[in-house]
């Protein structure tokens, strides 16, 4: 029996280190270990090298067999690109107008800021991927958006859209972007309408999208985010300290998460005049985009005095150590009943306690619940994370090991292949349905 | 054993705020993205000096450089006023508010002609805020530097540069 065909467009894949990229290398990963041969179709590396940052480690947890097919960003992404012998003098002169200039011409093949112009040149790649190995099914993973149209430009192919979260409204706060009725909503009803899957991170964005296109609800589910163990991961011992290391991995999304009542209810819980009673060691980017803010750069610089460090980034090849070497960990995240936080199924997999400083809304909340060894702040208060921090520290001056078997055997359901598996075995039922095989190269509709 | 060869980095700083803070992430990630074997690195970093505070350099291969701008005029503070607005005006306030710090770093910056030289002789000149891309983006006629803003598209030139 032949091997079915994956045609993967993620617009994130490593080196790049945007936040989809950990779930997109696993997709890909776990769909060639199912049997299958896959292409990714992808940015240009070196673009995202311009403008957000790379990390080589990262490359290397691609699987060989997986052939990734790079394609530049026709302009899309100039905005990011800082280089400033590209300015030009309007640039200079008003970044803002050159920005909506820039926007303005090159969102008319799609309606997605910035990112449009990448449809062109990667449907271009997919019509060529299938043209010399034909694709049984197309995967696209968001965002951005873009990718969506790529997956739709192979006609009469089966695709599944992997939003992760959600593109008609923030997840953040919750604000809706488009109405279903809109013109751009109806672009995204015929996406979901002719999709064969459709998956999302968590249940809460799921019924959301279910009340705005029900239509399509019987083919939407949850494909949570998953744990991939790297080489290193192991069970923490739970050995009495006195003086804990707290660490924090993840991009730091300043503006939305709640770092301010963090260093305040620190300083609370550690600080003191004989200096602190612990360390915190936040590694991970200051933005999305890799750029660092002046008043989170010096925020951190005056938590020095603390025991809280910002460290910088760290390699995917790090990520074991890093966790090896914390005696528990902070689950910083932003507000909002949609968010679930790309992290949180690896800090349970660590078997590590955790303490959390998020609304207790938020979606997270629900996959740390009956962890064992799970400290959260009852509120944003200082005075409510300085609690968590305290109550955690006490645990790890006097550990139970059972209560640290337990969190580890806990974390365990989150192992990424765990979660990928069946659905993949799923799809290959799709992806041999006579009625949605391929398009022949002249692009004629088999279901038409 | 061959000797590190010297690569130098210059840094601009303006208007923004935090600038020991910045300096500080700009000196330790362009030292943290080339190999100390292969490569020397050194730098000069110039600031607009604000309410009289004289910085610290992270490291003894990091000169610092500060130099005075011109004294806030009411033109200034219309702008200001303008710029917390909402709406248009708002827009343009904030528009010609960049706009004229821009020229006015610019304008303090070329008047050092020293510094200057310093700069267009480094291998990658950083734009440490947005007030500082206008003069650091003049440089283009005058070296083969790279002229980038902020540490992203300085790490990106660095190692471009440091590729064997």
């Amino acid at each position: 029996m032949t091997k079915p065909h994956l045609l993967y467009i993620a617009f994130s894949f490593p080196p790049s280190t945007a936040s989809s990229v950990y779930r997109c290398t696993a997709v890909a990963n776990n769909f060639v270990q199912a049997g299958w041969d896959v292409t990714v179709i992808t940015l240009d590396a070196d673009t995202w090298s311009q403008i957000s940052g790379t990390d080589q480690g990262l490359v290397e947890t691609i699987d060989p067999r997986i052939k990734v097919v790079h394609v530049g960003d026709a302009g899309a992404e100039e905005p990011a690109r800082r280089d400033l012998r590209r300015y030009s003098r309007l640039r200079i002169e008003a970044p803002y107008i050159w920005r909506e200039v820039h926007r303005r011409r090159i969102s008319k093949g799609f309606p997605e800021d910035f990112h449009s112009a990448w449809l062109e040149p990667a449907s271009a790649a997919a019509q060529q991927v299938h043209a010399e190995h034909p694709v049984d099914l197309v995967m696209a993973s968001a965002s951005p958006y873009v990718s969506f149209g790529v997956a739709r430009s192979l006609t009469g192919v089966p695709y599944v859209l992997d939003y992760r979260d959600a593109w008609a409204f923030n997840t953040i706060t919750g604000k809706e972007d488009f109405a279903p009725d809109s013109e751009r909503g109806r672009l995204e009803a015929g996406y979901l309408e002719h999709a064969a899957q459709i998956w999302f991170v968590n249940d809460q964005i799921r019924q959301e999208y279910i009340k705005r296109y029900p239509s399509a609800s019987s083919k939407m589910r949850v494909v949570e985010n998953g744990f991939d163990p790297q080489e290193g991961h192991a069970k923490p011992v739970a050995k009495a300290t006195e003086h804990p290391r707290f660490g924090y991995l993840g991009t730091l999304q300043y503006v939305n998460m709640p770092l301010e009542p963090l260093l305040a209810g620190w300083e609370l819980a550690f600080g003191g005049q004989q200096g602190p009673s612990a360390e915190a060691i936040f590694r991970g980017k200051l933005s999305s985009s890799g750029s660092a803010p002046a008043d989170v750069l010096a925020a951190f610089s005056a938590a020095e005095n603390n025991g809280l460090h910002y460290e910088g980034p760290i390699s995917k090849r790090d990520v074991a150590g890093f966790y090896g070497s914390m005696d528990a960990l902070l689950l910083l995240l932003s507000t909002g009943k949609y968010v679930t936080g790309g992290k949180t199924m690896e800090y349970l997999a660590s078997g590590r306690p955790i303490v959390s400083v998020h609304d207790l809304g938020n979606a997270a909340t629900e996959l740390v619940r009956d962890y064992p060894l799970w400290f959260p702040a009852k509120d944003l208060s200082p005075e409510g994370i300085a609690e968590a921090l305290r109550a955690c520290a006490e645990a790890l001056a006097n550990p139970d090991d059972a209560r640290w078997d337990a969190a580890w055997d806990y974390g365990k359901q989150f192992t990424r292949s765990t979660i990928l598996a069946p659905v993949i075995a799923e799809l290959r039922g799709i992806a041999g349905d006579p009625l949605n095989a391929a398009a022949p190269i002249d692009g004629t509709d088999p279901k038409s | 054993m061959s000797h590190p060869k010297p690569l130098t980095i210059c840094i601009l700083l303006g208007a923004g705020n935090h600038t020991q803070a910045v300096i500080d992430d700009l000196w330790h990630r362009a030292v943290g993205t080339v190999d100390p074997a292969e490569w020397a690195l050194t730098g000069t970093a110039a600031y607009l000096r604000q309410d009289g505070v004289a910085l610290a350099t992270p490291s003894p291969d990091l000169q610092l450089v500060a130099f005075e701008g011109t004294p806030p005029s009411r033109l200034d503070t219309a702008l200001a006023a303008a710029a917390a607005k909402a709406g248009p005006v708002g827009i343009i306030g904030r528009l010609l508010r960049d706009n004229l710090r821009s020229r006015r770093l610019a304008r303090a910056f070329a008047q050092r002609k020293g510094l200057v030289d310093t700069f267009a002789g480094s291998a990658v000149v950083v734009s440490g805020d947005v007030s500082a891309d206008r003069a650091v983006w003049q440089l283009r006629n005058r070296t083969q530097a790279g002229l980038v803003h902020g540490p992203v598209a300085m790490v990106h030139t660095l190692r471009t540069l440091a590729r064997p």
